[in-house]
């Protein structure tokens, strides 16, 4: 198979090069410290492959793959392949230790929630009628075998980026010994400390304008969550794009951006995510898990 | 776990990434749920279709348009 | 269980580790599925003209990787009748063959000898040559009492701009064989009466018209290019440029023209007689788009025009509305209008068979409008069967043309061109196996 998508390697203005490709709607970087161009370009590709690969696998926005064929299985037993089985199983701890706020099964509340900018606020019938649709409780889970009541879907985009940066990461380090960084839209993994042992410097796009605060990572990566683009407004009151599975409502009063860092993006991405669902206890949230993290209000 | 992502830029690059290009003309990838729907596809109804073209191709001079031009059949 | 959130952070830790220390990303093994669609067809038109009902059985298996193998088979029964060409009399005219007919005075002459069962089938086999190159080829087949279609097509289409734009050219060719019953007629020879003798030994004793037990031909070759447009997330635009040249025997074997006199009566019967090429060059658009965050509709326009004379515009318009979560109405307009073949005739004057080379007063080659009128009712559902139960009303109206001159008195009498209607109905129901 021919990849048609381009990986473009671009010499950045500090010395050094950088490889870009685009996967899950965001742009994507790797960054390896004192190799040539024709370096980064092989070990973009390895990145790039996977990345996409990954995205085939579990985009809910085709209907050639696993995603699709649980989503339509309309109530009947599906088996899946390994590395589904392990998102499912992985999935299913998360839903037990967030107490139901880590819900795969939580994007068809994209039916009544829809995020333009408008006031149009789903009504509390709405939201009741697509509820008994949302809820890994309804879900048998029995590996490999996954049986979902007819008309639930579920959706692996919360944390699909996060987990694809780390397993690309994982294996691009089988092929080289220099420093790498992996970026796909703001979620990173570096596989260590730079050339000259210092830590990699990474911006964060925050609400507040002005100049990007900086974060030192000297190994593993950072995730961020936050609404800056959607949300509704109505009445004064702002709806951010953060929905409590358990409830169907959006999560008022949290913060707009939460950056963490942790031992692997996978990590750092359900912790930003789930500080997101405990809305205005983000803070104690985070605070109690000893996540390392920055929160923008 | 419905969340837009903040972007982040790696400050060794001492400027922003250049994220994508102006778009004026069809949809990123992100926005593709309507598009993907069955009934958005270009032949939401292939078998339906094929049995309309059967019946003009039988009544009328002019077949085709959709796709091939429908034949396959005699004249009645 | 009651973790403090210490635990919980260290559970965390520990299934991640366990998520991402899994083995090498391994090939998919996707389970095979069929998507399956079924419709059938009732057609009726008014007058006890021709009937039908068509089964449809189409499967595509879903092979992984966007693979995808398609089979369908076709089954259409026809009976009734159809006018066989010739004008209306004032006295029963009676046509000869292998089982005669007969037409009551003032009435179009329908042929009433239809029944058909039509068989046709379809292999396909659809495969990506990369992330953006689709290729797909298919053969098909088709029989009736008289007639066999082989066909084959090869499709090529290409993704652009991140999948926003679709180049598509497909090549289809089609060879046809027909063999009437009785044989291939003379064109423009005249066509026996029923006093003719008939023994019944397939030879055709005196020669009038039939060519014993010949078939004919014909092949068609299609060329369609496509382009498809994503507009903006919600809208699509389509449009396809095809050339459709078929050359061989192109007529009707059982299609007569009269020949009448100054007083509108018939003297004889002629078959008819059609170039033995014809070329149709069709240019189709068709703009798509999802409405109020819940409705599809969908708006088309096709221009045709051939080497015979006939051009022919058709605009085509439908609005699915979802009431309810899974439901739809679909009301559907399309309206239709050609011009008539250069050698369309509604009969010939006395004489004039011998100075024309091609003529047919086959309706479908005449000047008219069409309107159909359409509802739908479905339910769409993802992943789940899908019904849907369609009812279309078809007319024609037809506008009086090639009129021989020195008859044209004489045929004001009649009723040359009856309008034609039709009730379509069909269900459909689709579903994943």
């Amino acid at each position: 198979m021919v990849a048609a998508r381009p990986v473009t390697v671009a010499s950045l203005p500090g010395g050094g090069h950088a490889g870009r490709f685009t996967a899950m709607a965001a742009p994507c970087e790797v960054l390896v410290d004192g190799v040539c161009a024709q370096e980064v370009r092989r070990l973009t590709r390895i990145v790039a492959r996977e990345v996409w690969r990954i995205e085939r696998h579990w985009s809910r926005y085709r209907d050639d793959n696993i995603v699709h064929r649980i989503n339509t299985a309309s109530g009947r037993p599906v088996t899946v392949d390994e590395e589904t089985a392990r998102f499912l199983d992985y999935a299913q701890q998360l839903y037990a230790i967030s107490d139901g706020r880590f819900d795969l099964s939580s994007g068809v509340l994209r039916r009544v929630w829809r995020f333009d900018g408008s006031d149009r606020v789903p009504t509390a019938e709405q939201i009741a009628e697509v509820l008994p649709l949302v809820g890994w409780h309804r879900v048998r889970w029995k590996p490999p075998v996954l049986t979902m009541p007819a008309g639930m879907e579920i959706d692996f985009g919360g944390i699909g980026k996060e987990y694809a940066v780390d397993r690309a990461l994982r294996l691009v380090v089988q092929q080289t010994k220099a420093p790498v960084l992996v970026n796909c839209g703001g979620d990173l993994a570096v596989s260590g400390a730079r050339a000259d042992g210092s830590a990699w410097q990474v911006g964060v796009e925050t609400p507040e304008s002005g100049p990007a605060p900086v974060i030192g990572l000297p190994a593993g990566a950072i995730a961020s969550s936050g609404d800056t683009h959607r949300f509704l407004l109505k009445d004064g009151v702002r709806y951010p794009h953060v929905l409590d599975p358990r409830t169907g409502q959006a999560v008022l009063g949290g913060p707009r951006t939460i950056s963490v860092r942790a031992a692997s993006c996978t990590e750092a991405g359900v912790l930003a995510t789930l500080a997101l669902l405990h809305g205005a206890q983000a803070q104690a949230y985070l605070r109690d898990s000893a996540a390392d993290a920055r929160v923008w209000w | 776990m419905l969340r837009t992502k903040p972007v982040l830029i790696t400050a060794i690059l001492l400027g922003s990434l250049s994220l994508g290009a102006c778009s004026h003309l069809g949809a990123k990838p992100w926005e593709r749920s309507v598009l993907a729907r069955p009934d958005m596809q270009a032949s939401a109804d292939p078998v339906q279709a094929g049995l309309d073209d059967h019946v003009y191709f039988s009544k009328e001079a002019s077949s085709g348009g959709r796709g091939f031009g429908g034949g396959g059949c005699g004249c009645n | 269980m009651q973790l403090t959130p210490e635990d919980k952070r260290r559970a965390l830790a520990a299934a991640t580790l366990t998520l991402l220390g899994g083995g090498l990303p391994s090939a998919q093994a996707e389970d095979k599925t069929w998507d399956i669609d079924t419709a059938v067809m009732v057609y009726a038109e008014s007058d006890n003209r021709v009937q039908a009902v068509e089964p449809v059985l189409k499967g595509t298996l879903n092979l992984g990787a966007e693979r995808y193998f398609t089979a369908k088979l076709v089954v259409d029964t026809l009976t009734g009748a159809s006018p066989n060409g010739a004008t209306p009399a004032s006295t029963p005219q009676t046509f000869a063959g292998p089982s005669p007919y007969t037409a009551d005075p003032n009435e179009t002459p329908l042929d009433d000898r239809f029944r058909d069962t039509r068989f046709q089938g379809l292999v396909d086999y659809q495969f990506p040559l990369s992330d953006v190159d689709t290729l797909g080829f298919g053969v098909n087949a088709g029989t009736e009492y008289d007639f066999v279609s082989l066909g084959g097509n090869l499709r090529y289409a290409r993704d652009l701009f991140q999948h926003n734009t679709t180049l598509s050219a497909g090549l289809n060719f089609e060879s046809d064989s027909i063999d009437p019953v009785g044989g291939i007629p003379i064109p423009l020879a005249v066509m026996r009466v029923a006093s003719d003798s008939d023994d019944d030994d397939g030879i055709d004793d005196d020669m009038n018209g039939w060519r014993d037990g010949s078939s004919d031909s014909k092949t068609v070759t299609d060329v369609v290019l496509g382009w498809t447009q994503v507009i903006d997330p919600k809208s699509l635009f389509q449009m396809n440029y095809s050339l459709s040249a078929s050359s061989g025997y192109q007529n009707d074997p059982y299609k007569v023209l009269s020949v009448v006199g100054a007083d509108g009566e018939p003297l004889r019967y002629v078959y008819e007689a059609r170039p033995d090429s014809r070329s149709k060059n069709a240019l189709f658009m068709s703009y798509k788009r999802f409405v109020f965050d819940r409705d599809v509709t969908e708006i088309s326009y096709r221009y045709m025009t051939d080497d015979w004379g006939i051009d022919s515009h058709t605009v085509d318009l439908s609005y699915r509305w979802y009431f309810g979560t899974a439901h739809y109405l679909e009301p559907h307009l399309r309206w239709y209008s050609q011009t008539a073949a250069d050698f369309y005739h509604v009969a010939l004057d006395d004489g004039e068979e011998t100075l024309v080379s091609e003529a047919s007063a086959d309706t479908r080659l005449a000047e008219f409008d069409a309107v159909t009128a359409g509802i739908k009712i479905g339910s769409a559902v993802p992943g789940r069967g899908n019904w849907s139960l369609r009812l279309e009303y078809y007319q024609q109206s037809p506008k009086l043309g090639g009129v021989p001159t020195q008859a044209a008195d004489g045929l004001s009498k009649f009723d040359l061109q009856p309008e034609l209607s039709a009730v379509m109905l069909t269900m459909g129901y689709r579903f994943t196996w």
